[in-house]
């Protein structure tokens, strides 16, 4: 909201010579909850910039788009080479003199311009830091004298507040409710605005039109008087000037009449062309199918719907009520009978059909808000008489009130007591009073420190106490309340068992060489279904951003995916990255999709990287890593199991991670499905466990294994086995067989030369640790139990010793 | 006599070591060698071999002093073949430690550290001399992970926060419109939820806009007094420079009996400090969200950062009594504070980040820095 100091003036005693008080006032209502975002004011003054007629206009003898202009300044006549299409005999137009330097910058001087002297400049909109126009100069309107100061009629000297109102203070979308939070600020009193609306006693208003509310739900009053016989033409200065400065531009008398009171009282108007109006007549009702679509005054067909209240004649909609006029009924040239709407429509209503409709207007974002159910009268009157001061025409008496369902204002107790100590600060009864009253509050006397409040329509967001403690603390402020310390309570409770996980994970992937990343919870469908997901598997957004984003991930590697993408495109390399977060799935049933905690990593894997890995050490280093995570949560027996298929996997190379009967997740590597989407050309490595199942899991009790006090005796053993036996398999048989005493089992090669694959077999060597806890072991015993080891591997697994 | 025989060969011969030293010449080096410790008539040698017909009291004093010089033609002898500074300085100081004390030695010794500072100068005038090991070169990188920053930033406020006792607490990113803003005083029909931005899944399901619900939900599940914080991301239809679709924010709530609006400001200002440092001014002034009543918006500044302009950062209020009757809690014996801060502009004042796009393109020559 643009708040012009000067218009401020109308309604409260501001001393404008006062240089402080635009940085006091902006302060104040900043501190009061009326954020300033900006304090526009003058940079310099405009001493030289008047109204000027224009004479005459000849062509400009050395160039064809120039003209020579003899304007009137006031004191004399000068010449003035001006460039503009519209510069005109007659106008009344802004002269810079000489000297001035103008609001865009540009300090005017004597110029010969192709030989001939110019002596000043004529103004366009955009010269004067008024408007972006800069198609020709400013035409003023309204026959100001000449001579006179353009800089003061033109708002050039003003001060402007930008404020950003709250959704809760409708009441300040005017310059009366900002200048009611400025009264109390200052501690002077408000001046209402007296209004005479000189009226013809002779013709009813009654008697040219009739108002029929059909639903008081959704408009509790419609307020109509009938202005007759109009000129439309431009407004006063003043009037254009004050639009200006709230960033509206003028239009014609009438419309500009209606904005103008809107930004005066917060009471949004609508002026119809009477005669467009059958029957002379409104009523308000809901939309009906037959009424069909609906075009707005920008030109705009609209669908309607029958929760949509119009507003509309004898036959047929002429507006959508609160919203927008219709183009029909719209004020036009020719009008000269006026019917001018000031109503009162519940938020709910209009909230609900500016939304469907996409659209927001200055009426609909004050109805929506709510404005003043008292106020329609007196805005109806200022704008009538406005009217007929600026369009001339005659007022018929009265206004058509239709007002089935009057709002009546609000009873509210407050106790000192509460405020007090809601606040933390000590208040009495006087200050609560003087507190609420300054802000026009009716407060009386009930009991013993309790206080009713009567509070008036036009704060429709105060209905509770704690409402009312908020307004005394706005008015003591909140810089004079002290600031203390609560008493200390309960020590923190220790973290859950996710977020434990979630950082032992962090821990263990940094120290692993993996950073961080994080991408959006959303991801393109198109990506998840390039990974082998279907469409059931995945939440989908009603209303994404953009295809990029449709859809919730189903597995955070997708998105690392994208970064690999990213970081491969700009040639970083050792490219290893983990993410922490939630994957959504749809839940049967449930209002609600699953959304597990996982930690996913990557590693680029690439044999023609400058420091790359290949693939097979980029897989090694992924499940490596995972590994350490697991096993630092004292985790036992982990398993990685051979699956067929799953999401997003290589089937040849992908595992699923158990720990015994939980699966945790995957390891291996990603399918080349999934990379050719994002345009990855080298292979990656990656895991994806579900932190949520691993919180299930109750870890083993962490003990201090002893330390060995007898040596180790250490076999290695190199076998040949089948190539489609596992390393798995080959260790579970050595455990088996290998007796109490085996320590460790170590796999430290595994090798298939030509020979091998040709007979379809490989080679894997193992390093054996053997220990007993309470004596040296002797050879023989070793053997035995090496012995017993190979034995087993042959008979089970075929393998033999390689030779 | 003797002695005088090795004051002379001390100066004789450190004085052609100097010069071969300064010629780098190995060749003299080698000459000295020859002519003081050769197996044939070496000049040394000779008075080693002499030892034996002095009387005790001589050789006490010739023996070592004898064997100082051997060692100290060796040594720089082996110094000038291997162009080794240390070394020859080394050679001169052990010389000089030993002459100091005797008669003599006064003199000698000046002259010996003559001769180092003459050598250091040779040395220097003659280009380099043995270099020592570069350590100017950069070790060898271990290769270690980084957090982001965002996580770290909210670490370092969990941590801040888990001291002042509050405990963490989660709720789901998938949110129920009762939770997200039905109970949060923020009705089906209310402006305020222009205010937020929301994305929508199927049937009453969205993606929460703040991480106010787990408010709700805390409440819900634990009779008061309450005192969590809930980190988390959160989500609203906009991006642009300042604004992503996903972002992340602090929620802090602490409900008890006889909590007080001063309270909250106290709160505040001491996590304000705590956080952004001490040299910052806290300044509170009335906002509106629907769930709190008073509402604060918090702007901090400091005369260090952006020429002293005042920058929010963080929105709060006390609980409003119809979140607390959407849980159950008698708003007229609790009362309580809630704020929320985002994440990503505390991130971006702390470390000049202008775009906040950065933070999810998850570029490693960003993370790495971090």
């Amino acid at each position: 909201m643009r708040i012009s100091l000067e218009w401020l003036a109308d309604y409260i005693d501001l001393d404008l010579e006062d240089a402080n008080l635009p940085e006091r006032l902006a302060n104040g209502l900043l501190l009061a909850g009326l954020e300033v975002e900006a304090l526009e004011r003058p940079e310099a003054s405009f001493d030289g910039l008047v109204v000027a007629e224009v004479l005459s206009v000849d062509p400009h003898p050395n160039a064809d788009r120039l003209k020579l202009c003899r304007v009137a300044d006031g004191a004399g006549e000068r010449s003035v080479v001006c460039g503009a299409p519209n510069v005109a005999e007659g106008r009344r137009v802004v002269l810079a003199k000489p000297g001035v330097r103008i609001p865009g910058g540009i300090k005017v001087e004597v110029a010969r311009i192709r030989g001939e002297q110019s002596e000043g400049m004529i103004c366009s909109e955009r010269e004067l830091g008024l408007g972006t126009d800069h198609s020709g100069i400013m035409v003023l309107g309204g026959g100001p004298d000449v001579g006179s100061d353009a800089a003061e009629l033109l708002g050039l000297n003003d001060v402007i507040f930008d404020i950003s109102i709250t959704p809760n203070r409708a009441d300040c979308l005017s310059v009366l409710g900002v200048a009611r939070e400025a009264a109390a600020l200052l501690g002077t009193s408000l001046r209402a605005p007296e209004i005479t609306v000189k009226e013809d006693e002779s013709t009813p208003a009654a008697s040219v039109c009739a108002v029929e509310i059909w639903d008081p739900d959704k408009c509790p009053r419609y307020a109509a008087r009938i202005i007759q016989g109009v000129e439309i033409g431009s407004s006063p200065g003043w009037m254009e000037r004050r639009l200006r400065a709230a960033g509206m531009r003028p239009i014609n008398n009438v419309v500009d009449v209606t904005n103008y009171v809107m930004l005066s009282l917060g009471q949004p108007l609508h002026a119809f062309d009477l005669h467009r109006l059958a029957e002379h007549k409104i009523i308000v009702r809901r939309w009906a199918g037959s009424d069909g679509p609906f075009t707005t005054l920008d030109g705009q067909k609209r669908e309607m719907d029958d929760e949509d209240l119009m507003i509309c004649d004898g036959e047929k909609p002429v507006a959508i009520g609160g919203v927008m006029g219709g183009l029909f009924s719209e004020v036009s040239d020719d009008t000269r009978d006026i019917l001018l709407e000031s109503a009162y429509f519940t938020p709910q209503t209009i909230r609900r059909t500016r939304r469907r409709l996409g659209m927001s207007t200055e009426a609909s974002y004050r109805f929506e808000r709510g404005v003043d159910p008292s106020g329609t009268v007196r805005a109806a009157d200022l704008a009538a008489e406005l009217i007929r001061q600026t369009a001339g025409g005659v007022i018929a008496r009265g206004v058509v009130d239709a007002h089935p369902a009057p709002v009546a204002p609000k009873q509210v107790p407050i106790r000192v007591s509460r405020a007090s100590s809601l606040l933390g600060v000590p208040l009495d009864g006087p200050r609560v009073k003087e507190s609420l009253e300054s802000l026009g509050l009716l407060v009386s006397d009930t009991e013993d420190g309790v206080f009713s409040v009567e509070v008036p329509t036009f704060r429709p967001d105060i209905e509770r106490e704690v409402d009312l403690i908020e307004e005394v603390a706005r008015r003591v402020g909140y810089e004079n309340i002290p600031a203390t310390l609560p008493a200390s309570g309960s020590p923190a409770a220790r973290p859950t068992r996710t977020r434990t996980l979630e950082l032992q994970a962090r821990r263990i992937m940094v120290a692993g060489g993996f950073s961080e990343a994080l991408n959006y919870s959303f991801i393109s469908r198109e990506s998840l279904q390039s990974m082998g997901w279907r469409d059931e598997q995945m939440v989908a957004l009603r209303n994404p951003l953009s295809g990029e984003m449709d859809v919730l991930r189903t597995t955070l590697v997708a998105g690392l995916l994208a970064n690999v993408a990213h970081n491969l495109s700009r040639g970083v390399g050792e490219i290893r990255l983990f993410e922490l977060g939630r994957s959504f799935h749809p839940a049967n049933g449930e209002a609600l999709p699953d959304q597990m905690l996982r930690v996913a990593g990557v590693v680029v894997g690439s044999a023609a990287s400058r420091d790359g890995v290949s693939l097979p050490e980029a897989l090694s280093e992924v499940k490596g890593v995972l590994e350490r995570f697991l096993e630092s949560l004292g985790l036992e027996n982990l398993l990685f199991e051979s699956v067929d298929a799953a999401p997003g996997w290589e089937p040849s190379a992908v595992s699923k991670v158990l720990a015994g009967e939980v699966a945790l997740g995957h390891v291996g590597l990603v399918a080349p499905e999934a990379l050719v989407i994002w345009d990855i050309e080298t292979g990656v490595a990656a895991f994806e466990i579900n932190l949520a199942a691993l919180a299930d899991i109750d870890p083993a009790p962490r003990r201090l294994t002893p330390l060995p006090r007898y040596p180790a005796s250490l076999r290695d053993l190199a076998v040949v086995v089948d190539a489609v036996r596992t390393n798995g398999e080959i260790e579970d048989v050595i455990h088996q067989a290998g007796g109490d005493w085996l320590e460790s089992v170590y796999l430290f090669d595994v090798y298939q030369d030509a020979a091998l694959k040709d007979s379809g077999e490989k080679s894997l060597a193992y390093s054996l640790v053997f220990r007993h806890p309470e004596a040296t072991l002797t050879d023989e015993q070793v053997n035995e139990a090496f012995g017993g080891i190979v034995g087993a591997l042959g008979a089970q697994l075929g393998a033999r010793l390689r030779s | 006599m003797s002695e005088d025989l090795l004051v002379s060969i001390i100066r004789e011969s450190s004085s052609v070591l100097s010069d071969a030293w300064a010629a780098r010449d190995a060749g003299a080096a080698e000459g000295v060698r020859i002519r003081y410790l050769g197996r044939k008539g070496g000049e040394l040698n000779e008075v080693m071999r002499g030892l034996k017909d002095l009387s005790s009291d001589e050789k006490r004093i010739v023996g070592p002093l004898a064997n100082s010089v051997r060692a100290y033609i060796e040594a720089s002898v082996s110094a000038i073949k291997d162009d080794d500074k240390d070394k020859i300085i080394e050679a001169h100081r052990t010389l000089g430690e030993r002459l100091r004390g005797r008669e003599e030695g006064g003199a000698l010794g000046e002259m010996i550290e003559q001769r180092t500072s003459e050598f250091l100068a040779a040395g220097e005038a003659a280009g380099t001399s043995r270099s020592r090991l570069d350590l100017t070169i950069p070790g060898r990188a271990p290769l270690i992970g980084h957090e982001h920053p965002l996580v770290q930033t909210m670490e370092d406020l969990i941590e801040v926060l888990t001291r002042l006792g509050y405990s963490v607490a989660e709720g789901p990113e998938a949110e129920l419109d009762y939770y997200n803003f039905e109970a949060l005083n923020i009705p089906k029909d209310h402006p305020a939820r222009d205010m937020q931005d929301t994305f929508y899944l199927a049937g009453d399901a969205l993606l929460r806009t703040h991480t106010s619900p787990v408010q709700i939900r805390v409440m819900e599940n634990q009779p008061p007094p309450v005192k969590v914080i809930a980190p988390g991301k959160v989500f609203r239809c906009d991006a642009d420079v300042t604004h992503s679709p996903m972002f992340h924010q602090i929620e802090g709530l602490y409900v008890d009996e006889g909590v007080t609006f001063a309270d909250l400001k106290g709160t505040l200002e001491a996590f304000v400090r705590e956080i952004f440092g001490p040299e910052y001014r806290v300044r509170l002034r009335p906002s509106f969200f629907p769930f709190t009543e008073p509402s604060v918006e918090v702007d901090i500044a400091s005369e260090y950062v952006a020429g002293g302009e005042w920058m929010e950062v963080l929105g709060a209020g006390m609980v409003d009594p119809a979140v607390f009757e959407a849980v159950g809690y008698d708003p007229e014996r609790w009362t309580g504070f809630a704020w929320g801060l985002g994440v990503e502009r505390i991130t971006m004042l702390r470390y000049g980040i202008s775009d906040i796009r950065l933070f999810f393109e998850n570029d490693l020559r960003m993370l790495r820095q971090f």
